[in-house]
């Protein structure tokens, strides 16, 4: 018992004026104070060491926290750095790519140039000798000389001259239409005539097919819808996914023609007006694609080209021009038989 | 069933004791005993072996049939029940891995009864032998299925942390495992575990283990985290005497409630500290608190809603408390025990064990510290 309940308990207990009764009385209730006070002081005495205790534990949760904090804080700075680096290299891939089909062009490019020159050429020689024949004439003594033959000679040198700046503006056209091609980043959106910048790219890639496998030959078919209002894009980046398009159609007809020798290669170019929005389709009757593959094909990087044939860029690019514009890009296919790219290109 | 509860400072005490509580005519089939290793086992055992009482015994770290805890006495559950429904079985596990033994006594089990429940106790050497009860428990689930109903404790040494000692008729043993084994199908057993103890902190992680010394938490020496988290700074020979009991782990496990782990002595040397009942490299733990002290209220809440919805009628109760729970309840420990009893009101024994086995809520059998496991017993 605790020694000041006790002295009372004891000091009560030698008062002969108190009565048992009341002693047994007093007696419990100081044992009753003596077992509180004992509680009291253990839970005073658990009460502290605890409280001690989750300071501390507090205080190194607080600690641990802080420590998460900055790991994470850490963490996200990296993730920025690597999400930086990651932009810097698909910039550099864009880069890239736009340089490989470029490089892709330049020899679809370098055929086109040669008609216009074979042209230049050819005209300036027979306007030359026509005109060493008009030379001729006029140097006969009068009375010789055929006036008639004169005005007819100089009729065709006109229409020669008039031939050669044709083609050379032809040539010129070619030579802006590569420039803009190669110009780095975005250009400015500007009214497009859809049909000519599909037909074009047509072509080059052709004449591109052409010049890096001479055999090959697809029979090309262009239904292009005359009513196509000029539309706002950005001439060289829709060129760009016209060229991939078109790269793959002849890829794929390409491959299949070396399977089978009776197969006719076929590419399609339709244009449409939907109203509001524009369709640009190209269609080939190559392979198809497996539909296992069908979802994957829009990804970065995934290529079913064997190694160095292809980077796995140009439809994910692709997909990322047209939806930059507002459209849509999309492949429906059927397995060993045909695959259709649709472009759809809002009319503003 | 009938019960009474007795208990006593001596064998003498204690034989008349039970004979006052014969003299209405009751005369007990068993008796679950707990007793101080002071006392003189075979004394006792061999009082009861003369009224043809089967014994499950178990010394302890304090024993009680009330809210009076006892220390050096005996304390003792005296039932008649019906002798076809319960069987003891006792062996020793010095010749034998200790969960060999128990999956062996499973399978008697097993034979008795088709659907046995245990009340289990075992003796060990207390400094050498904590990861030994998990193993045994598994062991028996092995045989009787992770649903069999499990309780009980590890007997106990009045704090000595020497040896303990399990019992029946004409045998004891510092080594061994004992089960009262009952008839599912005839003794209804029912019972809790609580600790109350709240796990605070973030969760850390068991990086070196030897034997049952934890050398480091979170590759930092086991004793300077605990040391830290006592907010004590304390000399060598203050640490080697110091029992950090407030401090207890909770072992974080997949499914079920935490385990608790005691927290045992200091390793100076080593900087380490001695984790009563099994821990092991990777564990997860997060430090704990001792309980409210409003956890007696609710101890007692819970054993009320468990008796209203599972066991209205009890015949009788027993109780496991962690040795580690009188430090950290004191001297409201007895409230704790009466409460309980107040619930079911059927004579009750008890005892202060190294560790309890029993159930968590909503997990698996454990063996545990720091939990008071109550279980009420009905024969139908």
């Amino acid at each position: 018992m605790n020694r000041h309940l006790q002295h009372i308990l004891d000091t009560l207990l030698q008062i002969e004026a108190i009565s048992d009764e009341q002693k047994s009385s007093l007696n419990k209730s100081l044992k009753d104070a003596d077992k509180e006070l004992t509680i009291l002081e253990f839970k005073l005495d658990r009460t502290e060491k605890v409280k001690r205790t989750t300071a501390i534990l507090l205080e190194e949760t607080i600690e641990e926290l802080e420590l998460k904090r900055k790991a994470i804080e850490e963490t996200n700075s990296a993730l920025q750095k690597s999400l930086e680096e990651l932009k810097a290299t698909q910039a550099q891939l864009i880069q890239s790519e736009k340089m490989a089909s470029l490089g892709e062009l330049t020899a679809g490019i370098a055929h086109e140039i040669q008609n216009p020159l074979n042209f230049v050429n050819n005209f300036s020689e027979v306007s030359a000798e026509l005109m060493e024949e008009l030379k001729g004439e006029r140097s006969k003594v009068k009375g010789e000389r055929d006036e008639t033959v004169e005005e007819e000679i100089i009729g065709d040198v006109i229409e020669n001259l008039n031939k050669i700046t044709l083609h050379g503006k032809r040539a010129d056209a070619i030579v802006k239409g590569m420039l803009e091609h190669s110009k780095r980043g975005s250009g400015q959106k500007e009214p497009t005539d859809l049909n000519a910048l599909a037909d074009d790219f047509l072509r080059l890639t052709y004449q591109s097919f052409l010049a890096k496998d001479p055999d090959f030959r697809a029979e090309l078919t262009t239904n292009l819808d005359p009513d196509l209002p000029r539309i706002s894009v950005i001439p060289q980046d829709i060129g760009k996914v016209l060229l991939n398009l078109y790269s793959n159609a002849f890829y794929a007809v390409n491959e299949r023609a070396k399977t089978d020798p009776n197969f006719q290669p076929k590419v399609e170019l339709t244009t449409r007006n939907l109203g509001g929005k524009i369709e640009v389709d190209v269609k080939d009757n190559g392979f198809g694609i497996p539909q296992k593959i069908v979802d994957k094909i829009f990804q970065p990087f995934f290529t079913t080209k064997p190694t160095g044939q292809g980077t796995g860029l140009g439809l994910s690019l692709s997909y990322d021009i047209v939806k930059a514009h507002g459209g849509e890009l999309k492949v429906e296919t059927i397995e060993g038989e045909v695959t259709e790219f649709i472009i759809h290109l809002p009319i503003v | 069933m009938k019960a009474k509860s007795i208990k006593g400072n001596s064998t003498a005490e204690i034989k008349i004791g039970l004979e006052k509580s014969m003299e209405d005519g009751f005369r007990p089939s068993l008796a679950i005993v707990f007793a101080s290793i002071k006392q003189d086992i075979d004394a006792i055992c061999d009082l009861l072996d003369l009224q043809d009482i089967k014994i499950f015994g178990a010394t302890s770290c304090g024993e009680f049939i009330d809210g009076e805890i006892g220390s050096g006495t005996i304390a003792m559950l005296l039932l008649d029940m019906d002798p076809s429904n319960f069987r003891i079985l006792l062996e020793d596990y010095r010749e034998n891995d200790p969960e060999v033994v128990a999956e062996a006594m499973a399978k008697k089990a097993k034979e008795y009864f088709k659907n046995p429940s245990f009340i289990i106790s075992s003796s060990i050497e207390v400094m050498n032998s904590s990861s030994m009860c998990e193993p045994i428990l598994r062991s028996i689930e092995a045989v009787t299925g992770q649903d069999t109903v499990i309780w009980g404790g590890r007997a106990g040494d009045d704090f000595l942390f020497d040896e303990t000692i399990v019992f029946t008729n004409g045998q004891s043993t510092k080594r061994g495992i004992i089960l009262l084994v009952l008839n599912g199908e005839k003794v209804l057993v029912k019972g809790q575990s609580t600790s109350g103890l709240k796990a605070v902190g973030t969760p850390k992680t068991i990086t070196k283990v030897i034997g049952d010394w934890v050398m480091e938490i979170d590759n930092q020496p086991a004793a300077d985290i605990v040391l830290k988290y006592l907010g004590l700074h304390l000399t060598q020979e203050e640490a080697e005497s110091y029992n950090p009991g407030i401090i207890v782990f909770s072992l974080l496990r997949d499914q079920g409630e935490p385990v608790m782990r005691s927290t045992g002595v200091f390793n100076w040397k080593e900087k380490s500290i001695l984790i009563s009942s099994g821990i092991k490299t990777g564990d997860k733990i997060r430090f704990t608190l001792p309980p409210d002290f409003e956890i007696i209220e609710e101890v007692s809440r819970n054993a009320g809603k468990i008796k209203e919805k599972e066991m209205p009628e009890a015949d009788a109760l027993l109780m496991f408390s962690c040795a580690g729970r009188l430090g950290q309840l004191g001297p409201l420990m007895g409230e704790e025990i009466d409460g309980i009893r107040d619930v079911f009101k059927v004579p009750m024994a008890g005892f202060f064990a190294y560790g309890e086995f029993g159930r968590t809520d909503n997990g698996n059998n454990e063996f545990h510290n720091h939990t008071c496991c109550w279980v009420a017993l009905k024969e139908k």
